[in-house]
C-alpha cells in the first residue's frame, strides 16, 4: 500500500498538466464521480475546483485516496465505482482536483 | 418514481412535526457540525477491499482485472484456472460478488454496439450503466419499455438478477433479452437466443453470475416516449381500495407505505405526448424527501417515544404532485442515501394481503424502522430463474438506512414473505438455501445440470453461492 501510494505520489508530481487526461479515466469520471462531484453535492468537492480541492490536498494525497477506498462521510466506499483499482481512483483524484483539462 | 422526489420537505415535516425538543435536536445534528469520518473497510496487508455500494458485503480481492475485449477475456479464462467473480455497479445486497480471489470488471464492455432500427432492438456492452444506456437510446429516439427506478446498475448485473420496474402489463429487463454472449469458465463463447442455445439461454437471462461472463446483451426497445407522474399520499384504508383500479388503468402503478403510519402514497406513470410533457414539464424536483426521512430517523432514533406522532403527521403534509419529462428521466434516479434493503415478490393476487400484512407487523411488533416499504407489479415471464417464472409478481421492498441495523427487521419480513411462497430478489439480502429453491423454482434442476455443464470445477462460485449451488 505505502510503496503504491509512494509511486503515486512520484508519478503525480512528475506529470505535466498538458498531458491528456486517458479518455478511459474521462469515463469512469462520468459514470461515477460526476453524480455528486460534478456540481458537488453532499460536501463533495465539486470537480476542478481548485480551491475546494486544495483544502482537502492539503491533508495528502495518501489520505484521499484512503477516503475513496474506504468511504468518507457521504461518499460510499469506493465512491460509487465499485469496479475501480487503486490506480484508477489515483487517477480520478487527480482529474478532479485539477483545472478541467477535456 | 423515486421517494426522494416527494414534495415532503424537511422544513414542512418538522415544522408539521411541531415539537420544539425535535427541532433542536435537528439542529443539532446538521451536516456542518458532523464530524468527518471514514465509513468503510481499510487495506489490509496492501490489499484494497472492494465493498457494495451500501457497505455490508466486503472482501479483499488477490486480483483485480479488467480485460480490453472479448478475445482478452477469453484468453484470461482459458490460461487461468482460479476464482472469479465479474462485478458491476455494485448496487446488490447479498453476496453475489465478494471474493477473496480475482475481481473481474467489464468496464471495457460498455456502450451501444449495434441497432437494428427495423425490429427497434440494441445490443449494448454488459458493463454499460442504465443510466448512460437511457441517454444514447433518448438521442437514438428509442425507449426501454420499462425501467428500474435506481439506474445506476451494469446492465449484466441488472440482467442477472431480473432487475425489474413496475407496471402489470411488463416484466423484468430480462423479458426484454433477445440475445446475448456467453463466456463460459472454460473460455468457450456461446452465442444464446431464442432459436441458438436456447437453453442457455433460458437460463442466463436470470444467472447471478453462475454460468460465465456475458459481454453484451441485446434487447427489444421501442420507440421514444413521455411519461407523466402523479403520486398521492391518501389514508390507508382508502389506498388499499385505489390500489387494485390504478394497477389495472395504468401503464404503471407502484405504492410506498409508511411504517407507523395510517398512510400510503400512491403513484401512477401514463404515457403522454410529446406537446403535453413540454407544456407540463416541472422545474428541477427538490430530492429532499429521503434526508428528510433520514433526519426523521435520527430524531426517532434519539427520542423513540416520539415515533408515532411524528409519522402519523408528517405523511399529512404531502401534496399531489405530478411531474412529466422523457421516459429516462421520469424512470430512473439516483440514489445518494444510502440503505440495505431486502424485496420479495409474491404472487400477484396475494400482494396487498400481504403489504397490509407487513405494515401491520410492523406496528404491532413496534420494529424500529421509519423507512417506506415499496410495492410493485411486474408480469410473469419463462426464464428460469427469475421471481417471475410463470407467475405475475408482486414485489414488496424494505430497507433500512445503511448504518442501523436491518437483519432482525428483514428477518421479521422474511417469515411473512415466506407464508406467500415470496420468491427473493437474488441481488437484494435474504437466507434462503437450495433446498429452498428448489422447491421456489420448478427448473431448479434444469438449471444447476446446466450451470455444472458451462462451469464444471466452479469457477463462479463464491461463498454466498455455495449456500445456493452447495453441489
Amino acid at each position: 500500500m505505502s510503496q503504491k501510494i509512494f509511486l503515486w505520489a512520484l508519478l503525480s508530481s512528475a506529470s505535466l498538466t498538458s498531458w491528456a487526461t486517458d479518455p478511459f479515466t474521462i469515463e469512469l469520471y462520468q459514470t461515477s464521480c460526476n453524480i455528486c462531484h460534478g456540481v458537488g453535492i453532499g460536501g463533495a468537492p465539486a470537480s476542478f475546483d481548485i480551491e475546494a480541492w486544495s483544502e482537502r490536498l492539503a491533508k495528502g494525497k495518501d489520505v484521499l485516496l484512503q477516503h475513496a477506498i474506504s468511504g468518507f462521510n457521504g461518499m460510499p466506499p469506493l465512491g460509487m465505482c465499485s469496479d475501480c483499482t487503486q490506480e484508477d481512483l489515483v487517477d480520478l483524484i487527480d482529474y478532479m482536483s485539477k483545472e478541467k483539462s477535456q | 418514481m423515486d421517494i426522494k422526489n416527494l414534495k415532503l420537505t424537511r422544513r414542512q415535516t418538522i415544522k408539521a412535526a411541531t415539537v420544539g425538543l425535535v427541532a433542536s435536536t435537528v439542529s443539532a445534528t446538521g451536516c456542518s457540525s458532523t464530524p468527518e469520518q471514514v465509513s468503510g473497510p481499510v487495506p489490509i496487508n496492501g490489499i484494497m477491499p472492494w465493498s457494495n455500494w451500501s457497505g455490508n458485503q466486503v472482501s479483499y480481492p488477490a486480483e483485480r482485472t479488467r480485460p480490453r475485449n472479448i478475445d482478452a477475456l477469453v484468453k484470461l479464462l482459458r490460461e487461468t484456472d482460479g476464482k472469479i467473480r465479474a462485478v458491476g455497479a455494485g448496487h446488490s445486497f447479498s453476496g453475489l460478488v465478494p471474493t477473496n480471489e480475482t475481481l473481474l470488471s467489464m468496464a471495457r464492455f460498455r456502450g451501444i454496439s449495434h441497432i437494428n432500427s427495423e425490429t427497434k432492438e440494441v445490443t449494448a456492452g454488459a458493463g454499460t450503466r442504465l443510466a448512460a444506456l437511457g441517454d444514447e437510446l433518448w438521442k437514438n429516439d428509442l425507449g426501454m419499455i420499462n425501467m428500474p427506478d435506481i439506474n445506476t446498475q451494469a446492465l449484466a448485473g441488472a440482467i442477472a438478477t431480473s432487475t425489474h420496474g413496475t407496471g402489470q402489463k411488463f416484466g423484468s429487463l430480462s423479458s426484454f433479452v433477445t440475445g446475448l454472449t456467453l463466456v463460459t469458465a472454460a473460455g468457450e463463447v456461446l452465442k444464446c437466443s431464442a432459436t441458438e442455445n436456447k437453453d442457455v439461454f433460458d437460463a442466463a437471462r436470470c444467472n447471478i453470475g453462475s454460468l460465465g461472463i456475458i459481454t453484451d446483451i441485446t434487447m427489444q426497445m421501442r420507440d421514444s416516449y413521455y411519461l407523466k407522474e402523479r403520486s398521492e399520499m391518501l389514508p390507508i384504508d382508502e389506498a388499499f381500495e385505489k390500489m387494485e383500479e390504478l394497477r389495472l388503468a395504468k401503464r404503471h402503478f407502484e405504492a410506498y407505505g409508511l411504517p407507523h403510519a395510517n398512510h400510503v402514497l400512491l403513484i401512477e406513470f401514463d404515457e403522454v405526448t410529446k406537446e403535453e410533457s413540454d407544456a407540463k414539464q416541472a422545474d428541477a424536483v427538490s430530492g429532499d424527501a429521503y434526508e428528510t426521512f433520514r433526519t426523521l430517523a435520527d430524531v426517532i432514533e434519539a427520542m423513540p417515544f416520539l415515533r408515532g406522532a411524528v409519522m402519523s403527521i408528517a405523511p399529512r403534509t404531502v401534496g399531489v404532485e405530478e411531474r412529466y419529462g422523457p421516459w429516462n428521466k421520469i424512470f430512473g434516479n439516483v440514489r445518494d442515501m444510502r440503505f440495505n434493503e431486502m424485496e420479495y415478490t409474491v404472487p400477484a393476487e396475494d400482494g396487498l394481503a400481504c403489504f397490509r400484512e407487513v405494515l401491520h407487523t410492523i406496528k404491532e411488533k413496534n420494529i424500529d424502522v421509519i423507512f417506506p416499504i415499496e410495492y410493485r407489479y411486474i408480469k410473469e415471464d419463462d426464464i428460469w430463474l427469475s421471481q417471475f417464472y410463470k407467475r405475475p409478481g408482486a414485489a414488496i421492498s424494505v430497507h433500512n438506512f445503511h448504518d442501523k441495523p436491518y437483519m432482525p427487521y428483514f428477518a421479521e419480513m422474511e417469515a411473512i414473505f415466506d407464508r406467500y411462497q415470496g420468491r427473493p430478489h437474488w441481488g437484494k439480502v435474504h437466507n434462503k438455501t437450495e433446498k429452498e429453491f428448489a422447491a421456489l423454482y420448478p427448473q431448479w434442476e434444469a438449471f444447476k445440470e446446466l450451470r455444472q455443464r458451462l462451469d464444471p470445477n466452479r469457477r463462479f462460485i463464491n461463498k454466498h453461492l455455495e449456500t445456493i449451488f452447495p453441489v
